[in-house]
């Protein structure tokens, strides 16, 4: 069981323990990844999956010619949004002084993604195409292109009843903890998947599902141990509703194994609630439990995580605090983090993060800092700290200080 | 390896043919009205090419053809292609944008350590007030080339053919009364033909100037594979140093420089674009396996005179190098990157 690194935090392979561009993911990286390709796009490098990544990569160069043709001709069609961004990452790694073989190290890493969004002409099927090209010590602009999300929906009303369906490849997550859900059986990242959501009145239903054929789960370090591997399916079913200034929904949540997708791996039962006091604060609180069949080698097994937290709201600024903890591991861990993310004019975004094992005493502090005073174009400087005894979860990385600074323009 | 023609292999003579060349093709366009003629004037942009580029007359597709010498690497050059405005009225709009087409062994910085590009070029250009963009996908030869003057070969290259795209990002930060930010990204990535590896390039450049203060600060990293090796040249970051004698794929690097204007106010041609400059480098590289503690930095200072002509100065300079190194300098150089086409 992993001790608990703070949600937003994703592994990268290869050369490349780089900082995402989003304000807050980064991690250090276990040993074995420094040599795995890069994860953000999901893909494994060159070697792989060669002509569907230049295909990929095709639509997106039409894409960025298509975005920059001012005068499109009268298409039938509604032509569709398009955004552009290129973003260049420098990152410096300092190991610990028991990683025998570096003491420090400097990474490069430059993402080029396009995001096309519209409605289908005489359908109210909206569309949302993003494709994202990595380009690092693995991969190539042209090895490294994927389609990271690729999302179809559309809201039906009948009878005073909404119907959401969608369909495609996105991040399916769901609740409102700022670290992690534990009701959401998956780890970050976009899946294939469907969804079909009933909204009447104030109570919902959600059932979806999805698989994480293309993705390497293996890789990536949720605080929350995911149970999913690469080629599970997951279901869910989703129920719930909101009252006054609260909500509350229970999930049930079913995974397979990767192999075989008939085989149950585990199941979760599990209940989200949270409260606004509409004063600025704001509480929130999820249980889940978890049942894995006796299989052959291995007996039944059960755990329960739970998360209790809050957020308080100053001005500009946002104070959160969370407490996880993990039954398995028994491992228990605070989560506060102070930022000011919902100032959206403000000419400086910061945040300051950290997680603290109450186990075993490994501590993580992330500082983020974004000038957005510029038009289109953001740079940003994020440090990370690893902290704790040397028996410590999170100081088993080798890696004790991450130091990236990001370019990142937006055409 | 350096590439020498059998027919002409002095330079003065490849640059008298070429001048000829477009010369002739200068007379031809003219008399039969089919576009324009321009010369090409070296280190405009980073390039260093002397010649003439003859274009078709402005239609929606319009044919070129570049052909020059490049004064560092004293090699022939051409480019021929098409350009496709997609707006057309781009004079009355803020926004400039065409596709470009074309094939030629012509000088590029667009993979480090190898001048220059034999093949086909394709690339979408957007230009704005102040943001520039570039993206070209090459598919072609890139060759090693020698520097003038360069006692040092680039021994451990040869011509590869590879594919590559080039991401080149150019943004005016802020411009006020003499005072003026620029920032460039140019990222290159791309793979040997036949081979799953890759190789990448990425600069970032951050030029500034206030008042009579210049300050210029790069970063540099590059990932080689085993057919292509990008490499960084500190003669690039600390003037005085000779070229390709030290090398690294990590590069920081920084210049400083104070410029004094003696005769503001003359009436004499040109004696009022006049500086006096004083300045300094520092830049580290590291090479393939060294680590960032690794760094040492070299640094040189030196003192000459400056002629302003808008886009680049001419420059000539007294240098020594912190290896005690005394070097005399005579060149052009941009300041501000991006503000050419050529």
């Amino acid at each position: 069981m992993s001790s608990g690194k703070i949600h937003k935090t994703t592994v990268r392979g290869g050369d490349c323990p780089h900082v995402n561009r989003s304000a807050s993911r980064q991690v250090p990286l276990p040993l074995s990844v420094l040599c795995a390709p890069c994860a953000r796009t999901g893909l494994p490098p060159a070697f792989a999956e060669h002509r569907l990544s230049r295909l990929t990569f095709l639509l997106l160069m039409l894409g960025l010619t298509f975005f920059f043709l001012p005068s499109p001709p009268a298409y039938a069609w509604e032509w569709p949004e398009m955004d552009f961004e290129l973003s260049s990452v420098f990152s410096y790694l300092r190991f610990t002084d028991d990683y025998p073989f570096i003491k420090d190290h400097l990474t490069n890493e430059a993402v080029f993604e396009m995001k096309a969004s519209g409605v289908f002409p005489k359908e109210d099927w909206y569309y949302a195409l993003g494709i994202i090209s990595t380009a690092d010590a693995s991969t190539s602009f042209f090895s490294g292109c994927a389609v990271q999300e690729l999302m179809l929906n559309t809201v039906i009303n009948a009878d005073g009843e909404d119907y959401l369906y969608e369909v495609g490849k996105e991040d399916w997550e769901w609740g409102k903890s700022f670290s992690r859900t534990p009701t959401y059986p998956m780890p970050e990242g976009y899946f294939w998947g469907a969804q079909w959501t009933k909204t009447k009145e104030r109570q919902h239903v959600i059932v979806g599902v999805a698989t994480s054929t293309d993705q390497l789960l293996k890789k990536q370090a949720a605080p929350v141990e995911s149970t999913s591997e690469a080629g599970a399916l997951t279901a869910w079913l989703r129920s719930g509703g909101f009252l006054t200034a609260s909500d509350y929904e229970f999930v049930f949540s079913y995974q397979s194994h990767a192999q075989d997708a008939l085989t149950p791996a585990c199941y979760n039962l599990g209940f989200d609630t949270s409260r606004d006091f509409l004063n600025g604060l704001a509480i929130h609180g999820s249980i889940n439990l978890s049942h894995t069949p006796k299989t052959n080698e291995e007996d039944s097994a059960r755990r329960v995580d739970c998360l209790v937290g809050g957020e308080y709201t100053l001005g500009a600024k946002v104070i959160v605090c969370e407490v996880l903890h993990q039954s398995d591991s028994a491992d228990t861990s605070l989560v506060w983090a102070v930022n000011n993310y919902s100032a959206f004019f403000a000419t400086w975004q910061w945040g300051v993060e950290s997680l603290w094992n109450l186990s075993d005493g490994g501590r993580y502090f992330k500082l983020f800092l974004e000038y957005t005073a510029l038009e289109r174009f953001f740079p940003s400087l994020e440090v990370l700290l690893f902290t704790g005894s040397e028996k410590s979860k999170i100081s088993s990385s080798p890696v004790d200080l991450l130091v990236s600074l990001e370019l990142r323009a937006v055409l | 390896m350096k590439r020498r023609s059998g027919l002409m292999p002095c330079p003065i003579a490849r640059l008298l043919f070429l001048l000829l060349l477009s010369f002739s093709l200068l007379l031809l366009c003219s008399s039969l009205s089919l576009g324009k003629v321009e010369p090409i004037i070296p280190y405009l942009s980073d390039q260093a090419v002397l010649g003439l580029a003859v274009e078709g007359a402005e239609q929606k597709i319009t044919p070129y053809l570049w052909a020059g010498y490049d004064l560092d690497y004293q090699e022939g050059a051409y480019k021929i292609g098409g350009r496709i405005r997609l707006n057309p009225n781009h004079t009355e709009k803020p926004t400039q944008t065409w596709l470009d087409l074309n094939y030629g062994y012509w000088p590029s910085h667009e993979a480090a350590g190898y001048p220059f590009h034999r093949g086909w070029a394709g690339s979408l250009h957007w230009k704005d007030r102040a943001t520039s963009f570039k993206a070209t996908i090459f598919t072609g030869e890139l060759s090693p080339g020698h520097f003038r003057g360069s006692t040092v070969d680039a021994f451990y290259q040869e011509a590869v053919k590879v594919t590559h795209l080039h991401l080149h990002y150019n943004r005016l930060l802020y411009q006020d009364w003499k005072k003026t930010v620029y920032f460039l990204m140019a990222i290159t990535s791309g793979q040997p033909r036949g081979s799953d590896q890759t190789f990448s390039a990425t600069t970032w450049t951050l030029p500034i100037q206030s008042g009579s203060f210049r300050w210029k600060t790069q970063a540099g990293y590059i990932t080689r594979c085993e057919q292509v090796v990008p490499y960084f040249d500190l003669a690039d970051l600390v003037r005085g140093y000779g070229k390709i004698v030290k090398t690294g794929d990590r590069i920081f690097g920084i210049t400083m420089e104070k410029l004094f204007q003696p005769f503001p106010f003359s009436d004499l041609p040109l004696v009022n674009l006049l500086h006096i400059t004083a300045f300094t480098d520092a830049g580290g590289l590291l090479r393939s396996g060294e680590a960032p503690r690794d760094l040492k930095f070299h640094h040189s200072a030196g003192v000459g005179l400056l002629l302003d002509l808008g886009q680049s100065d001419l420059r000539l300079e007294g240098v020594v190098t912190d290896e005690g190194r005394h070097q005399i300098l005579f060149y052009l150089d941009t300041f501000f990157p991006g503000q050419a086409e050529y």
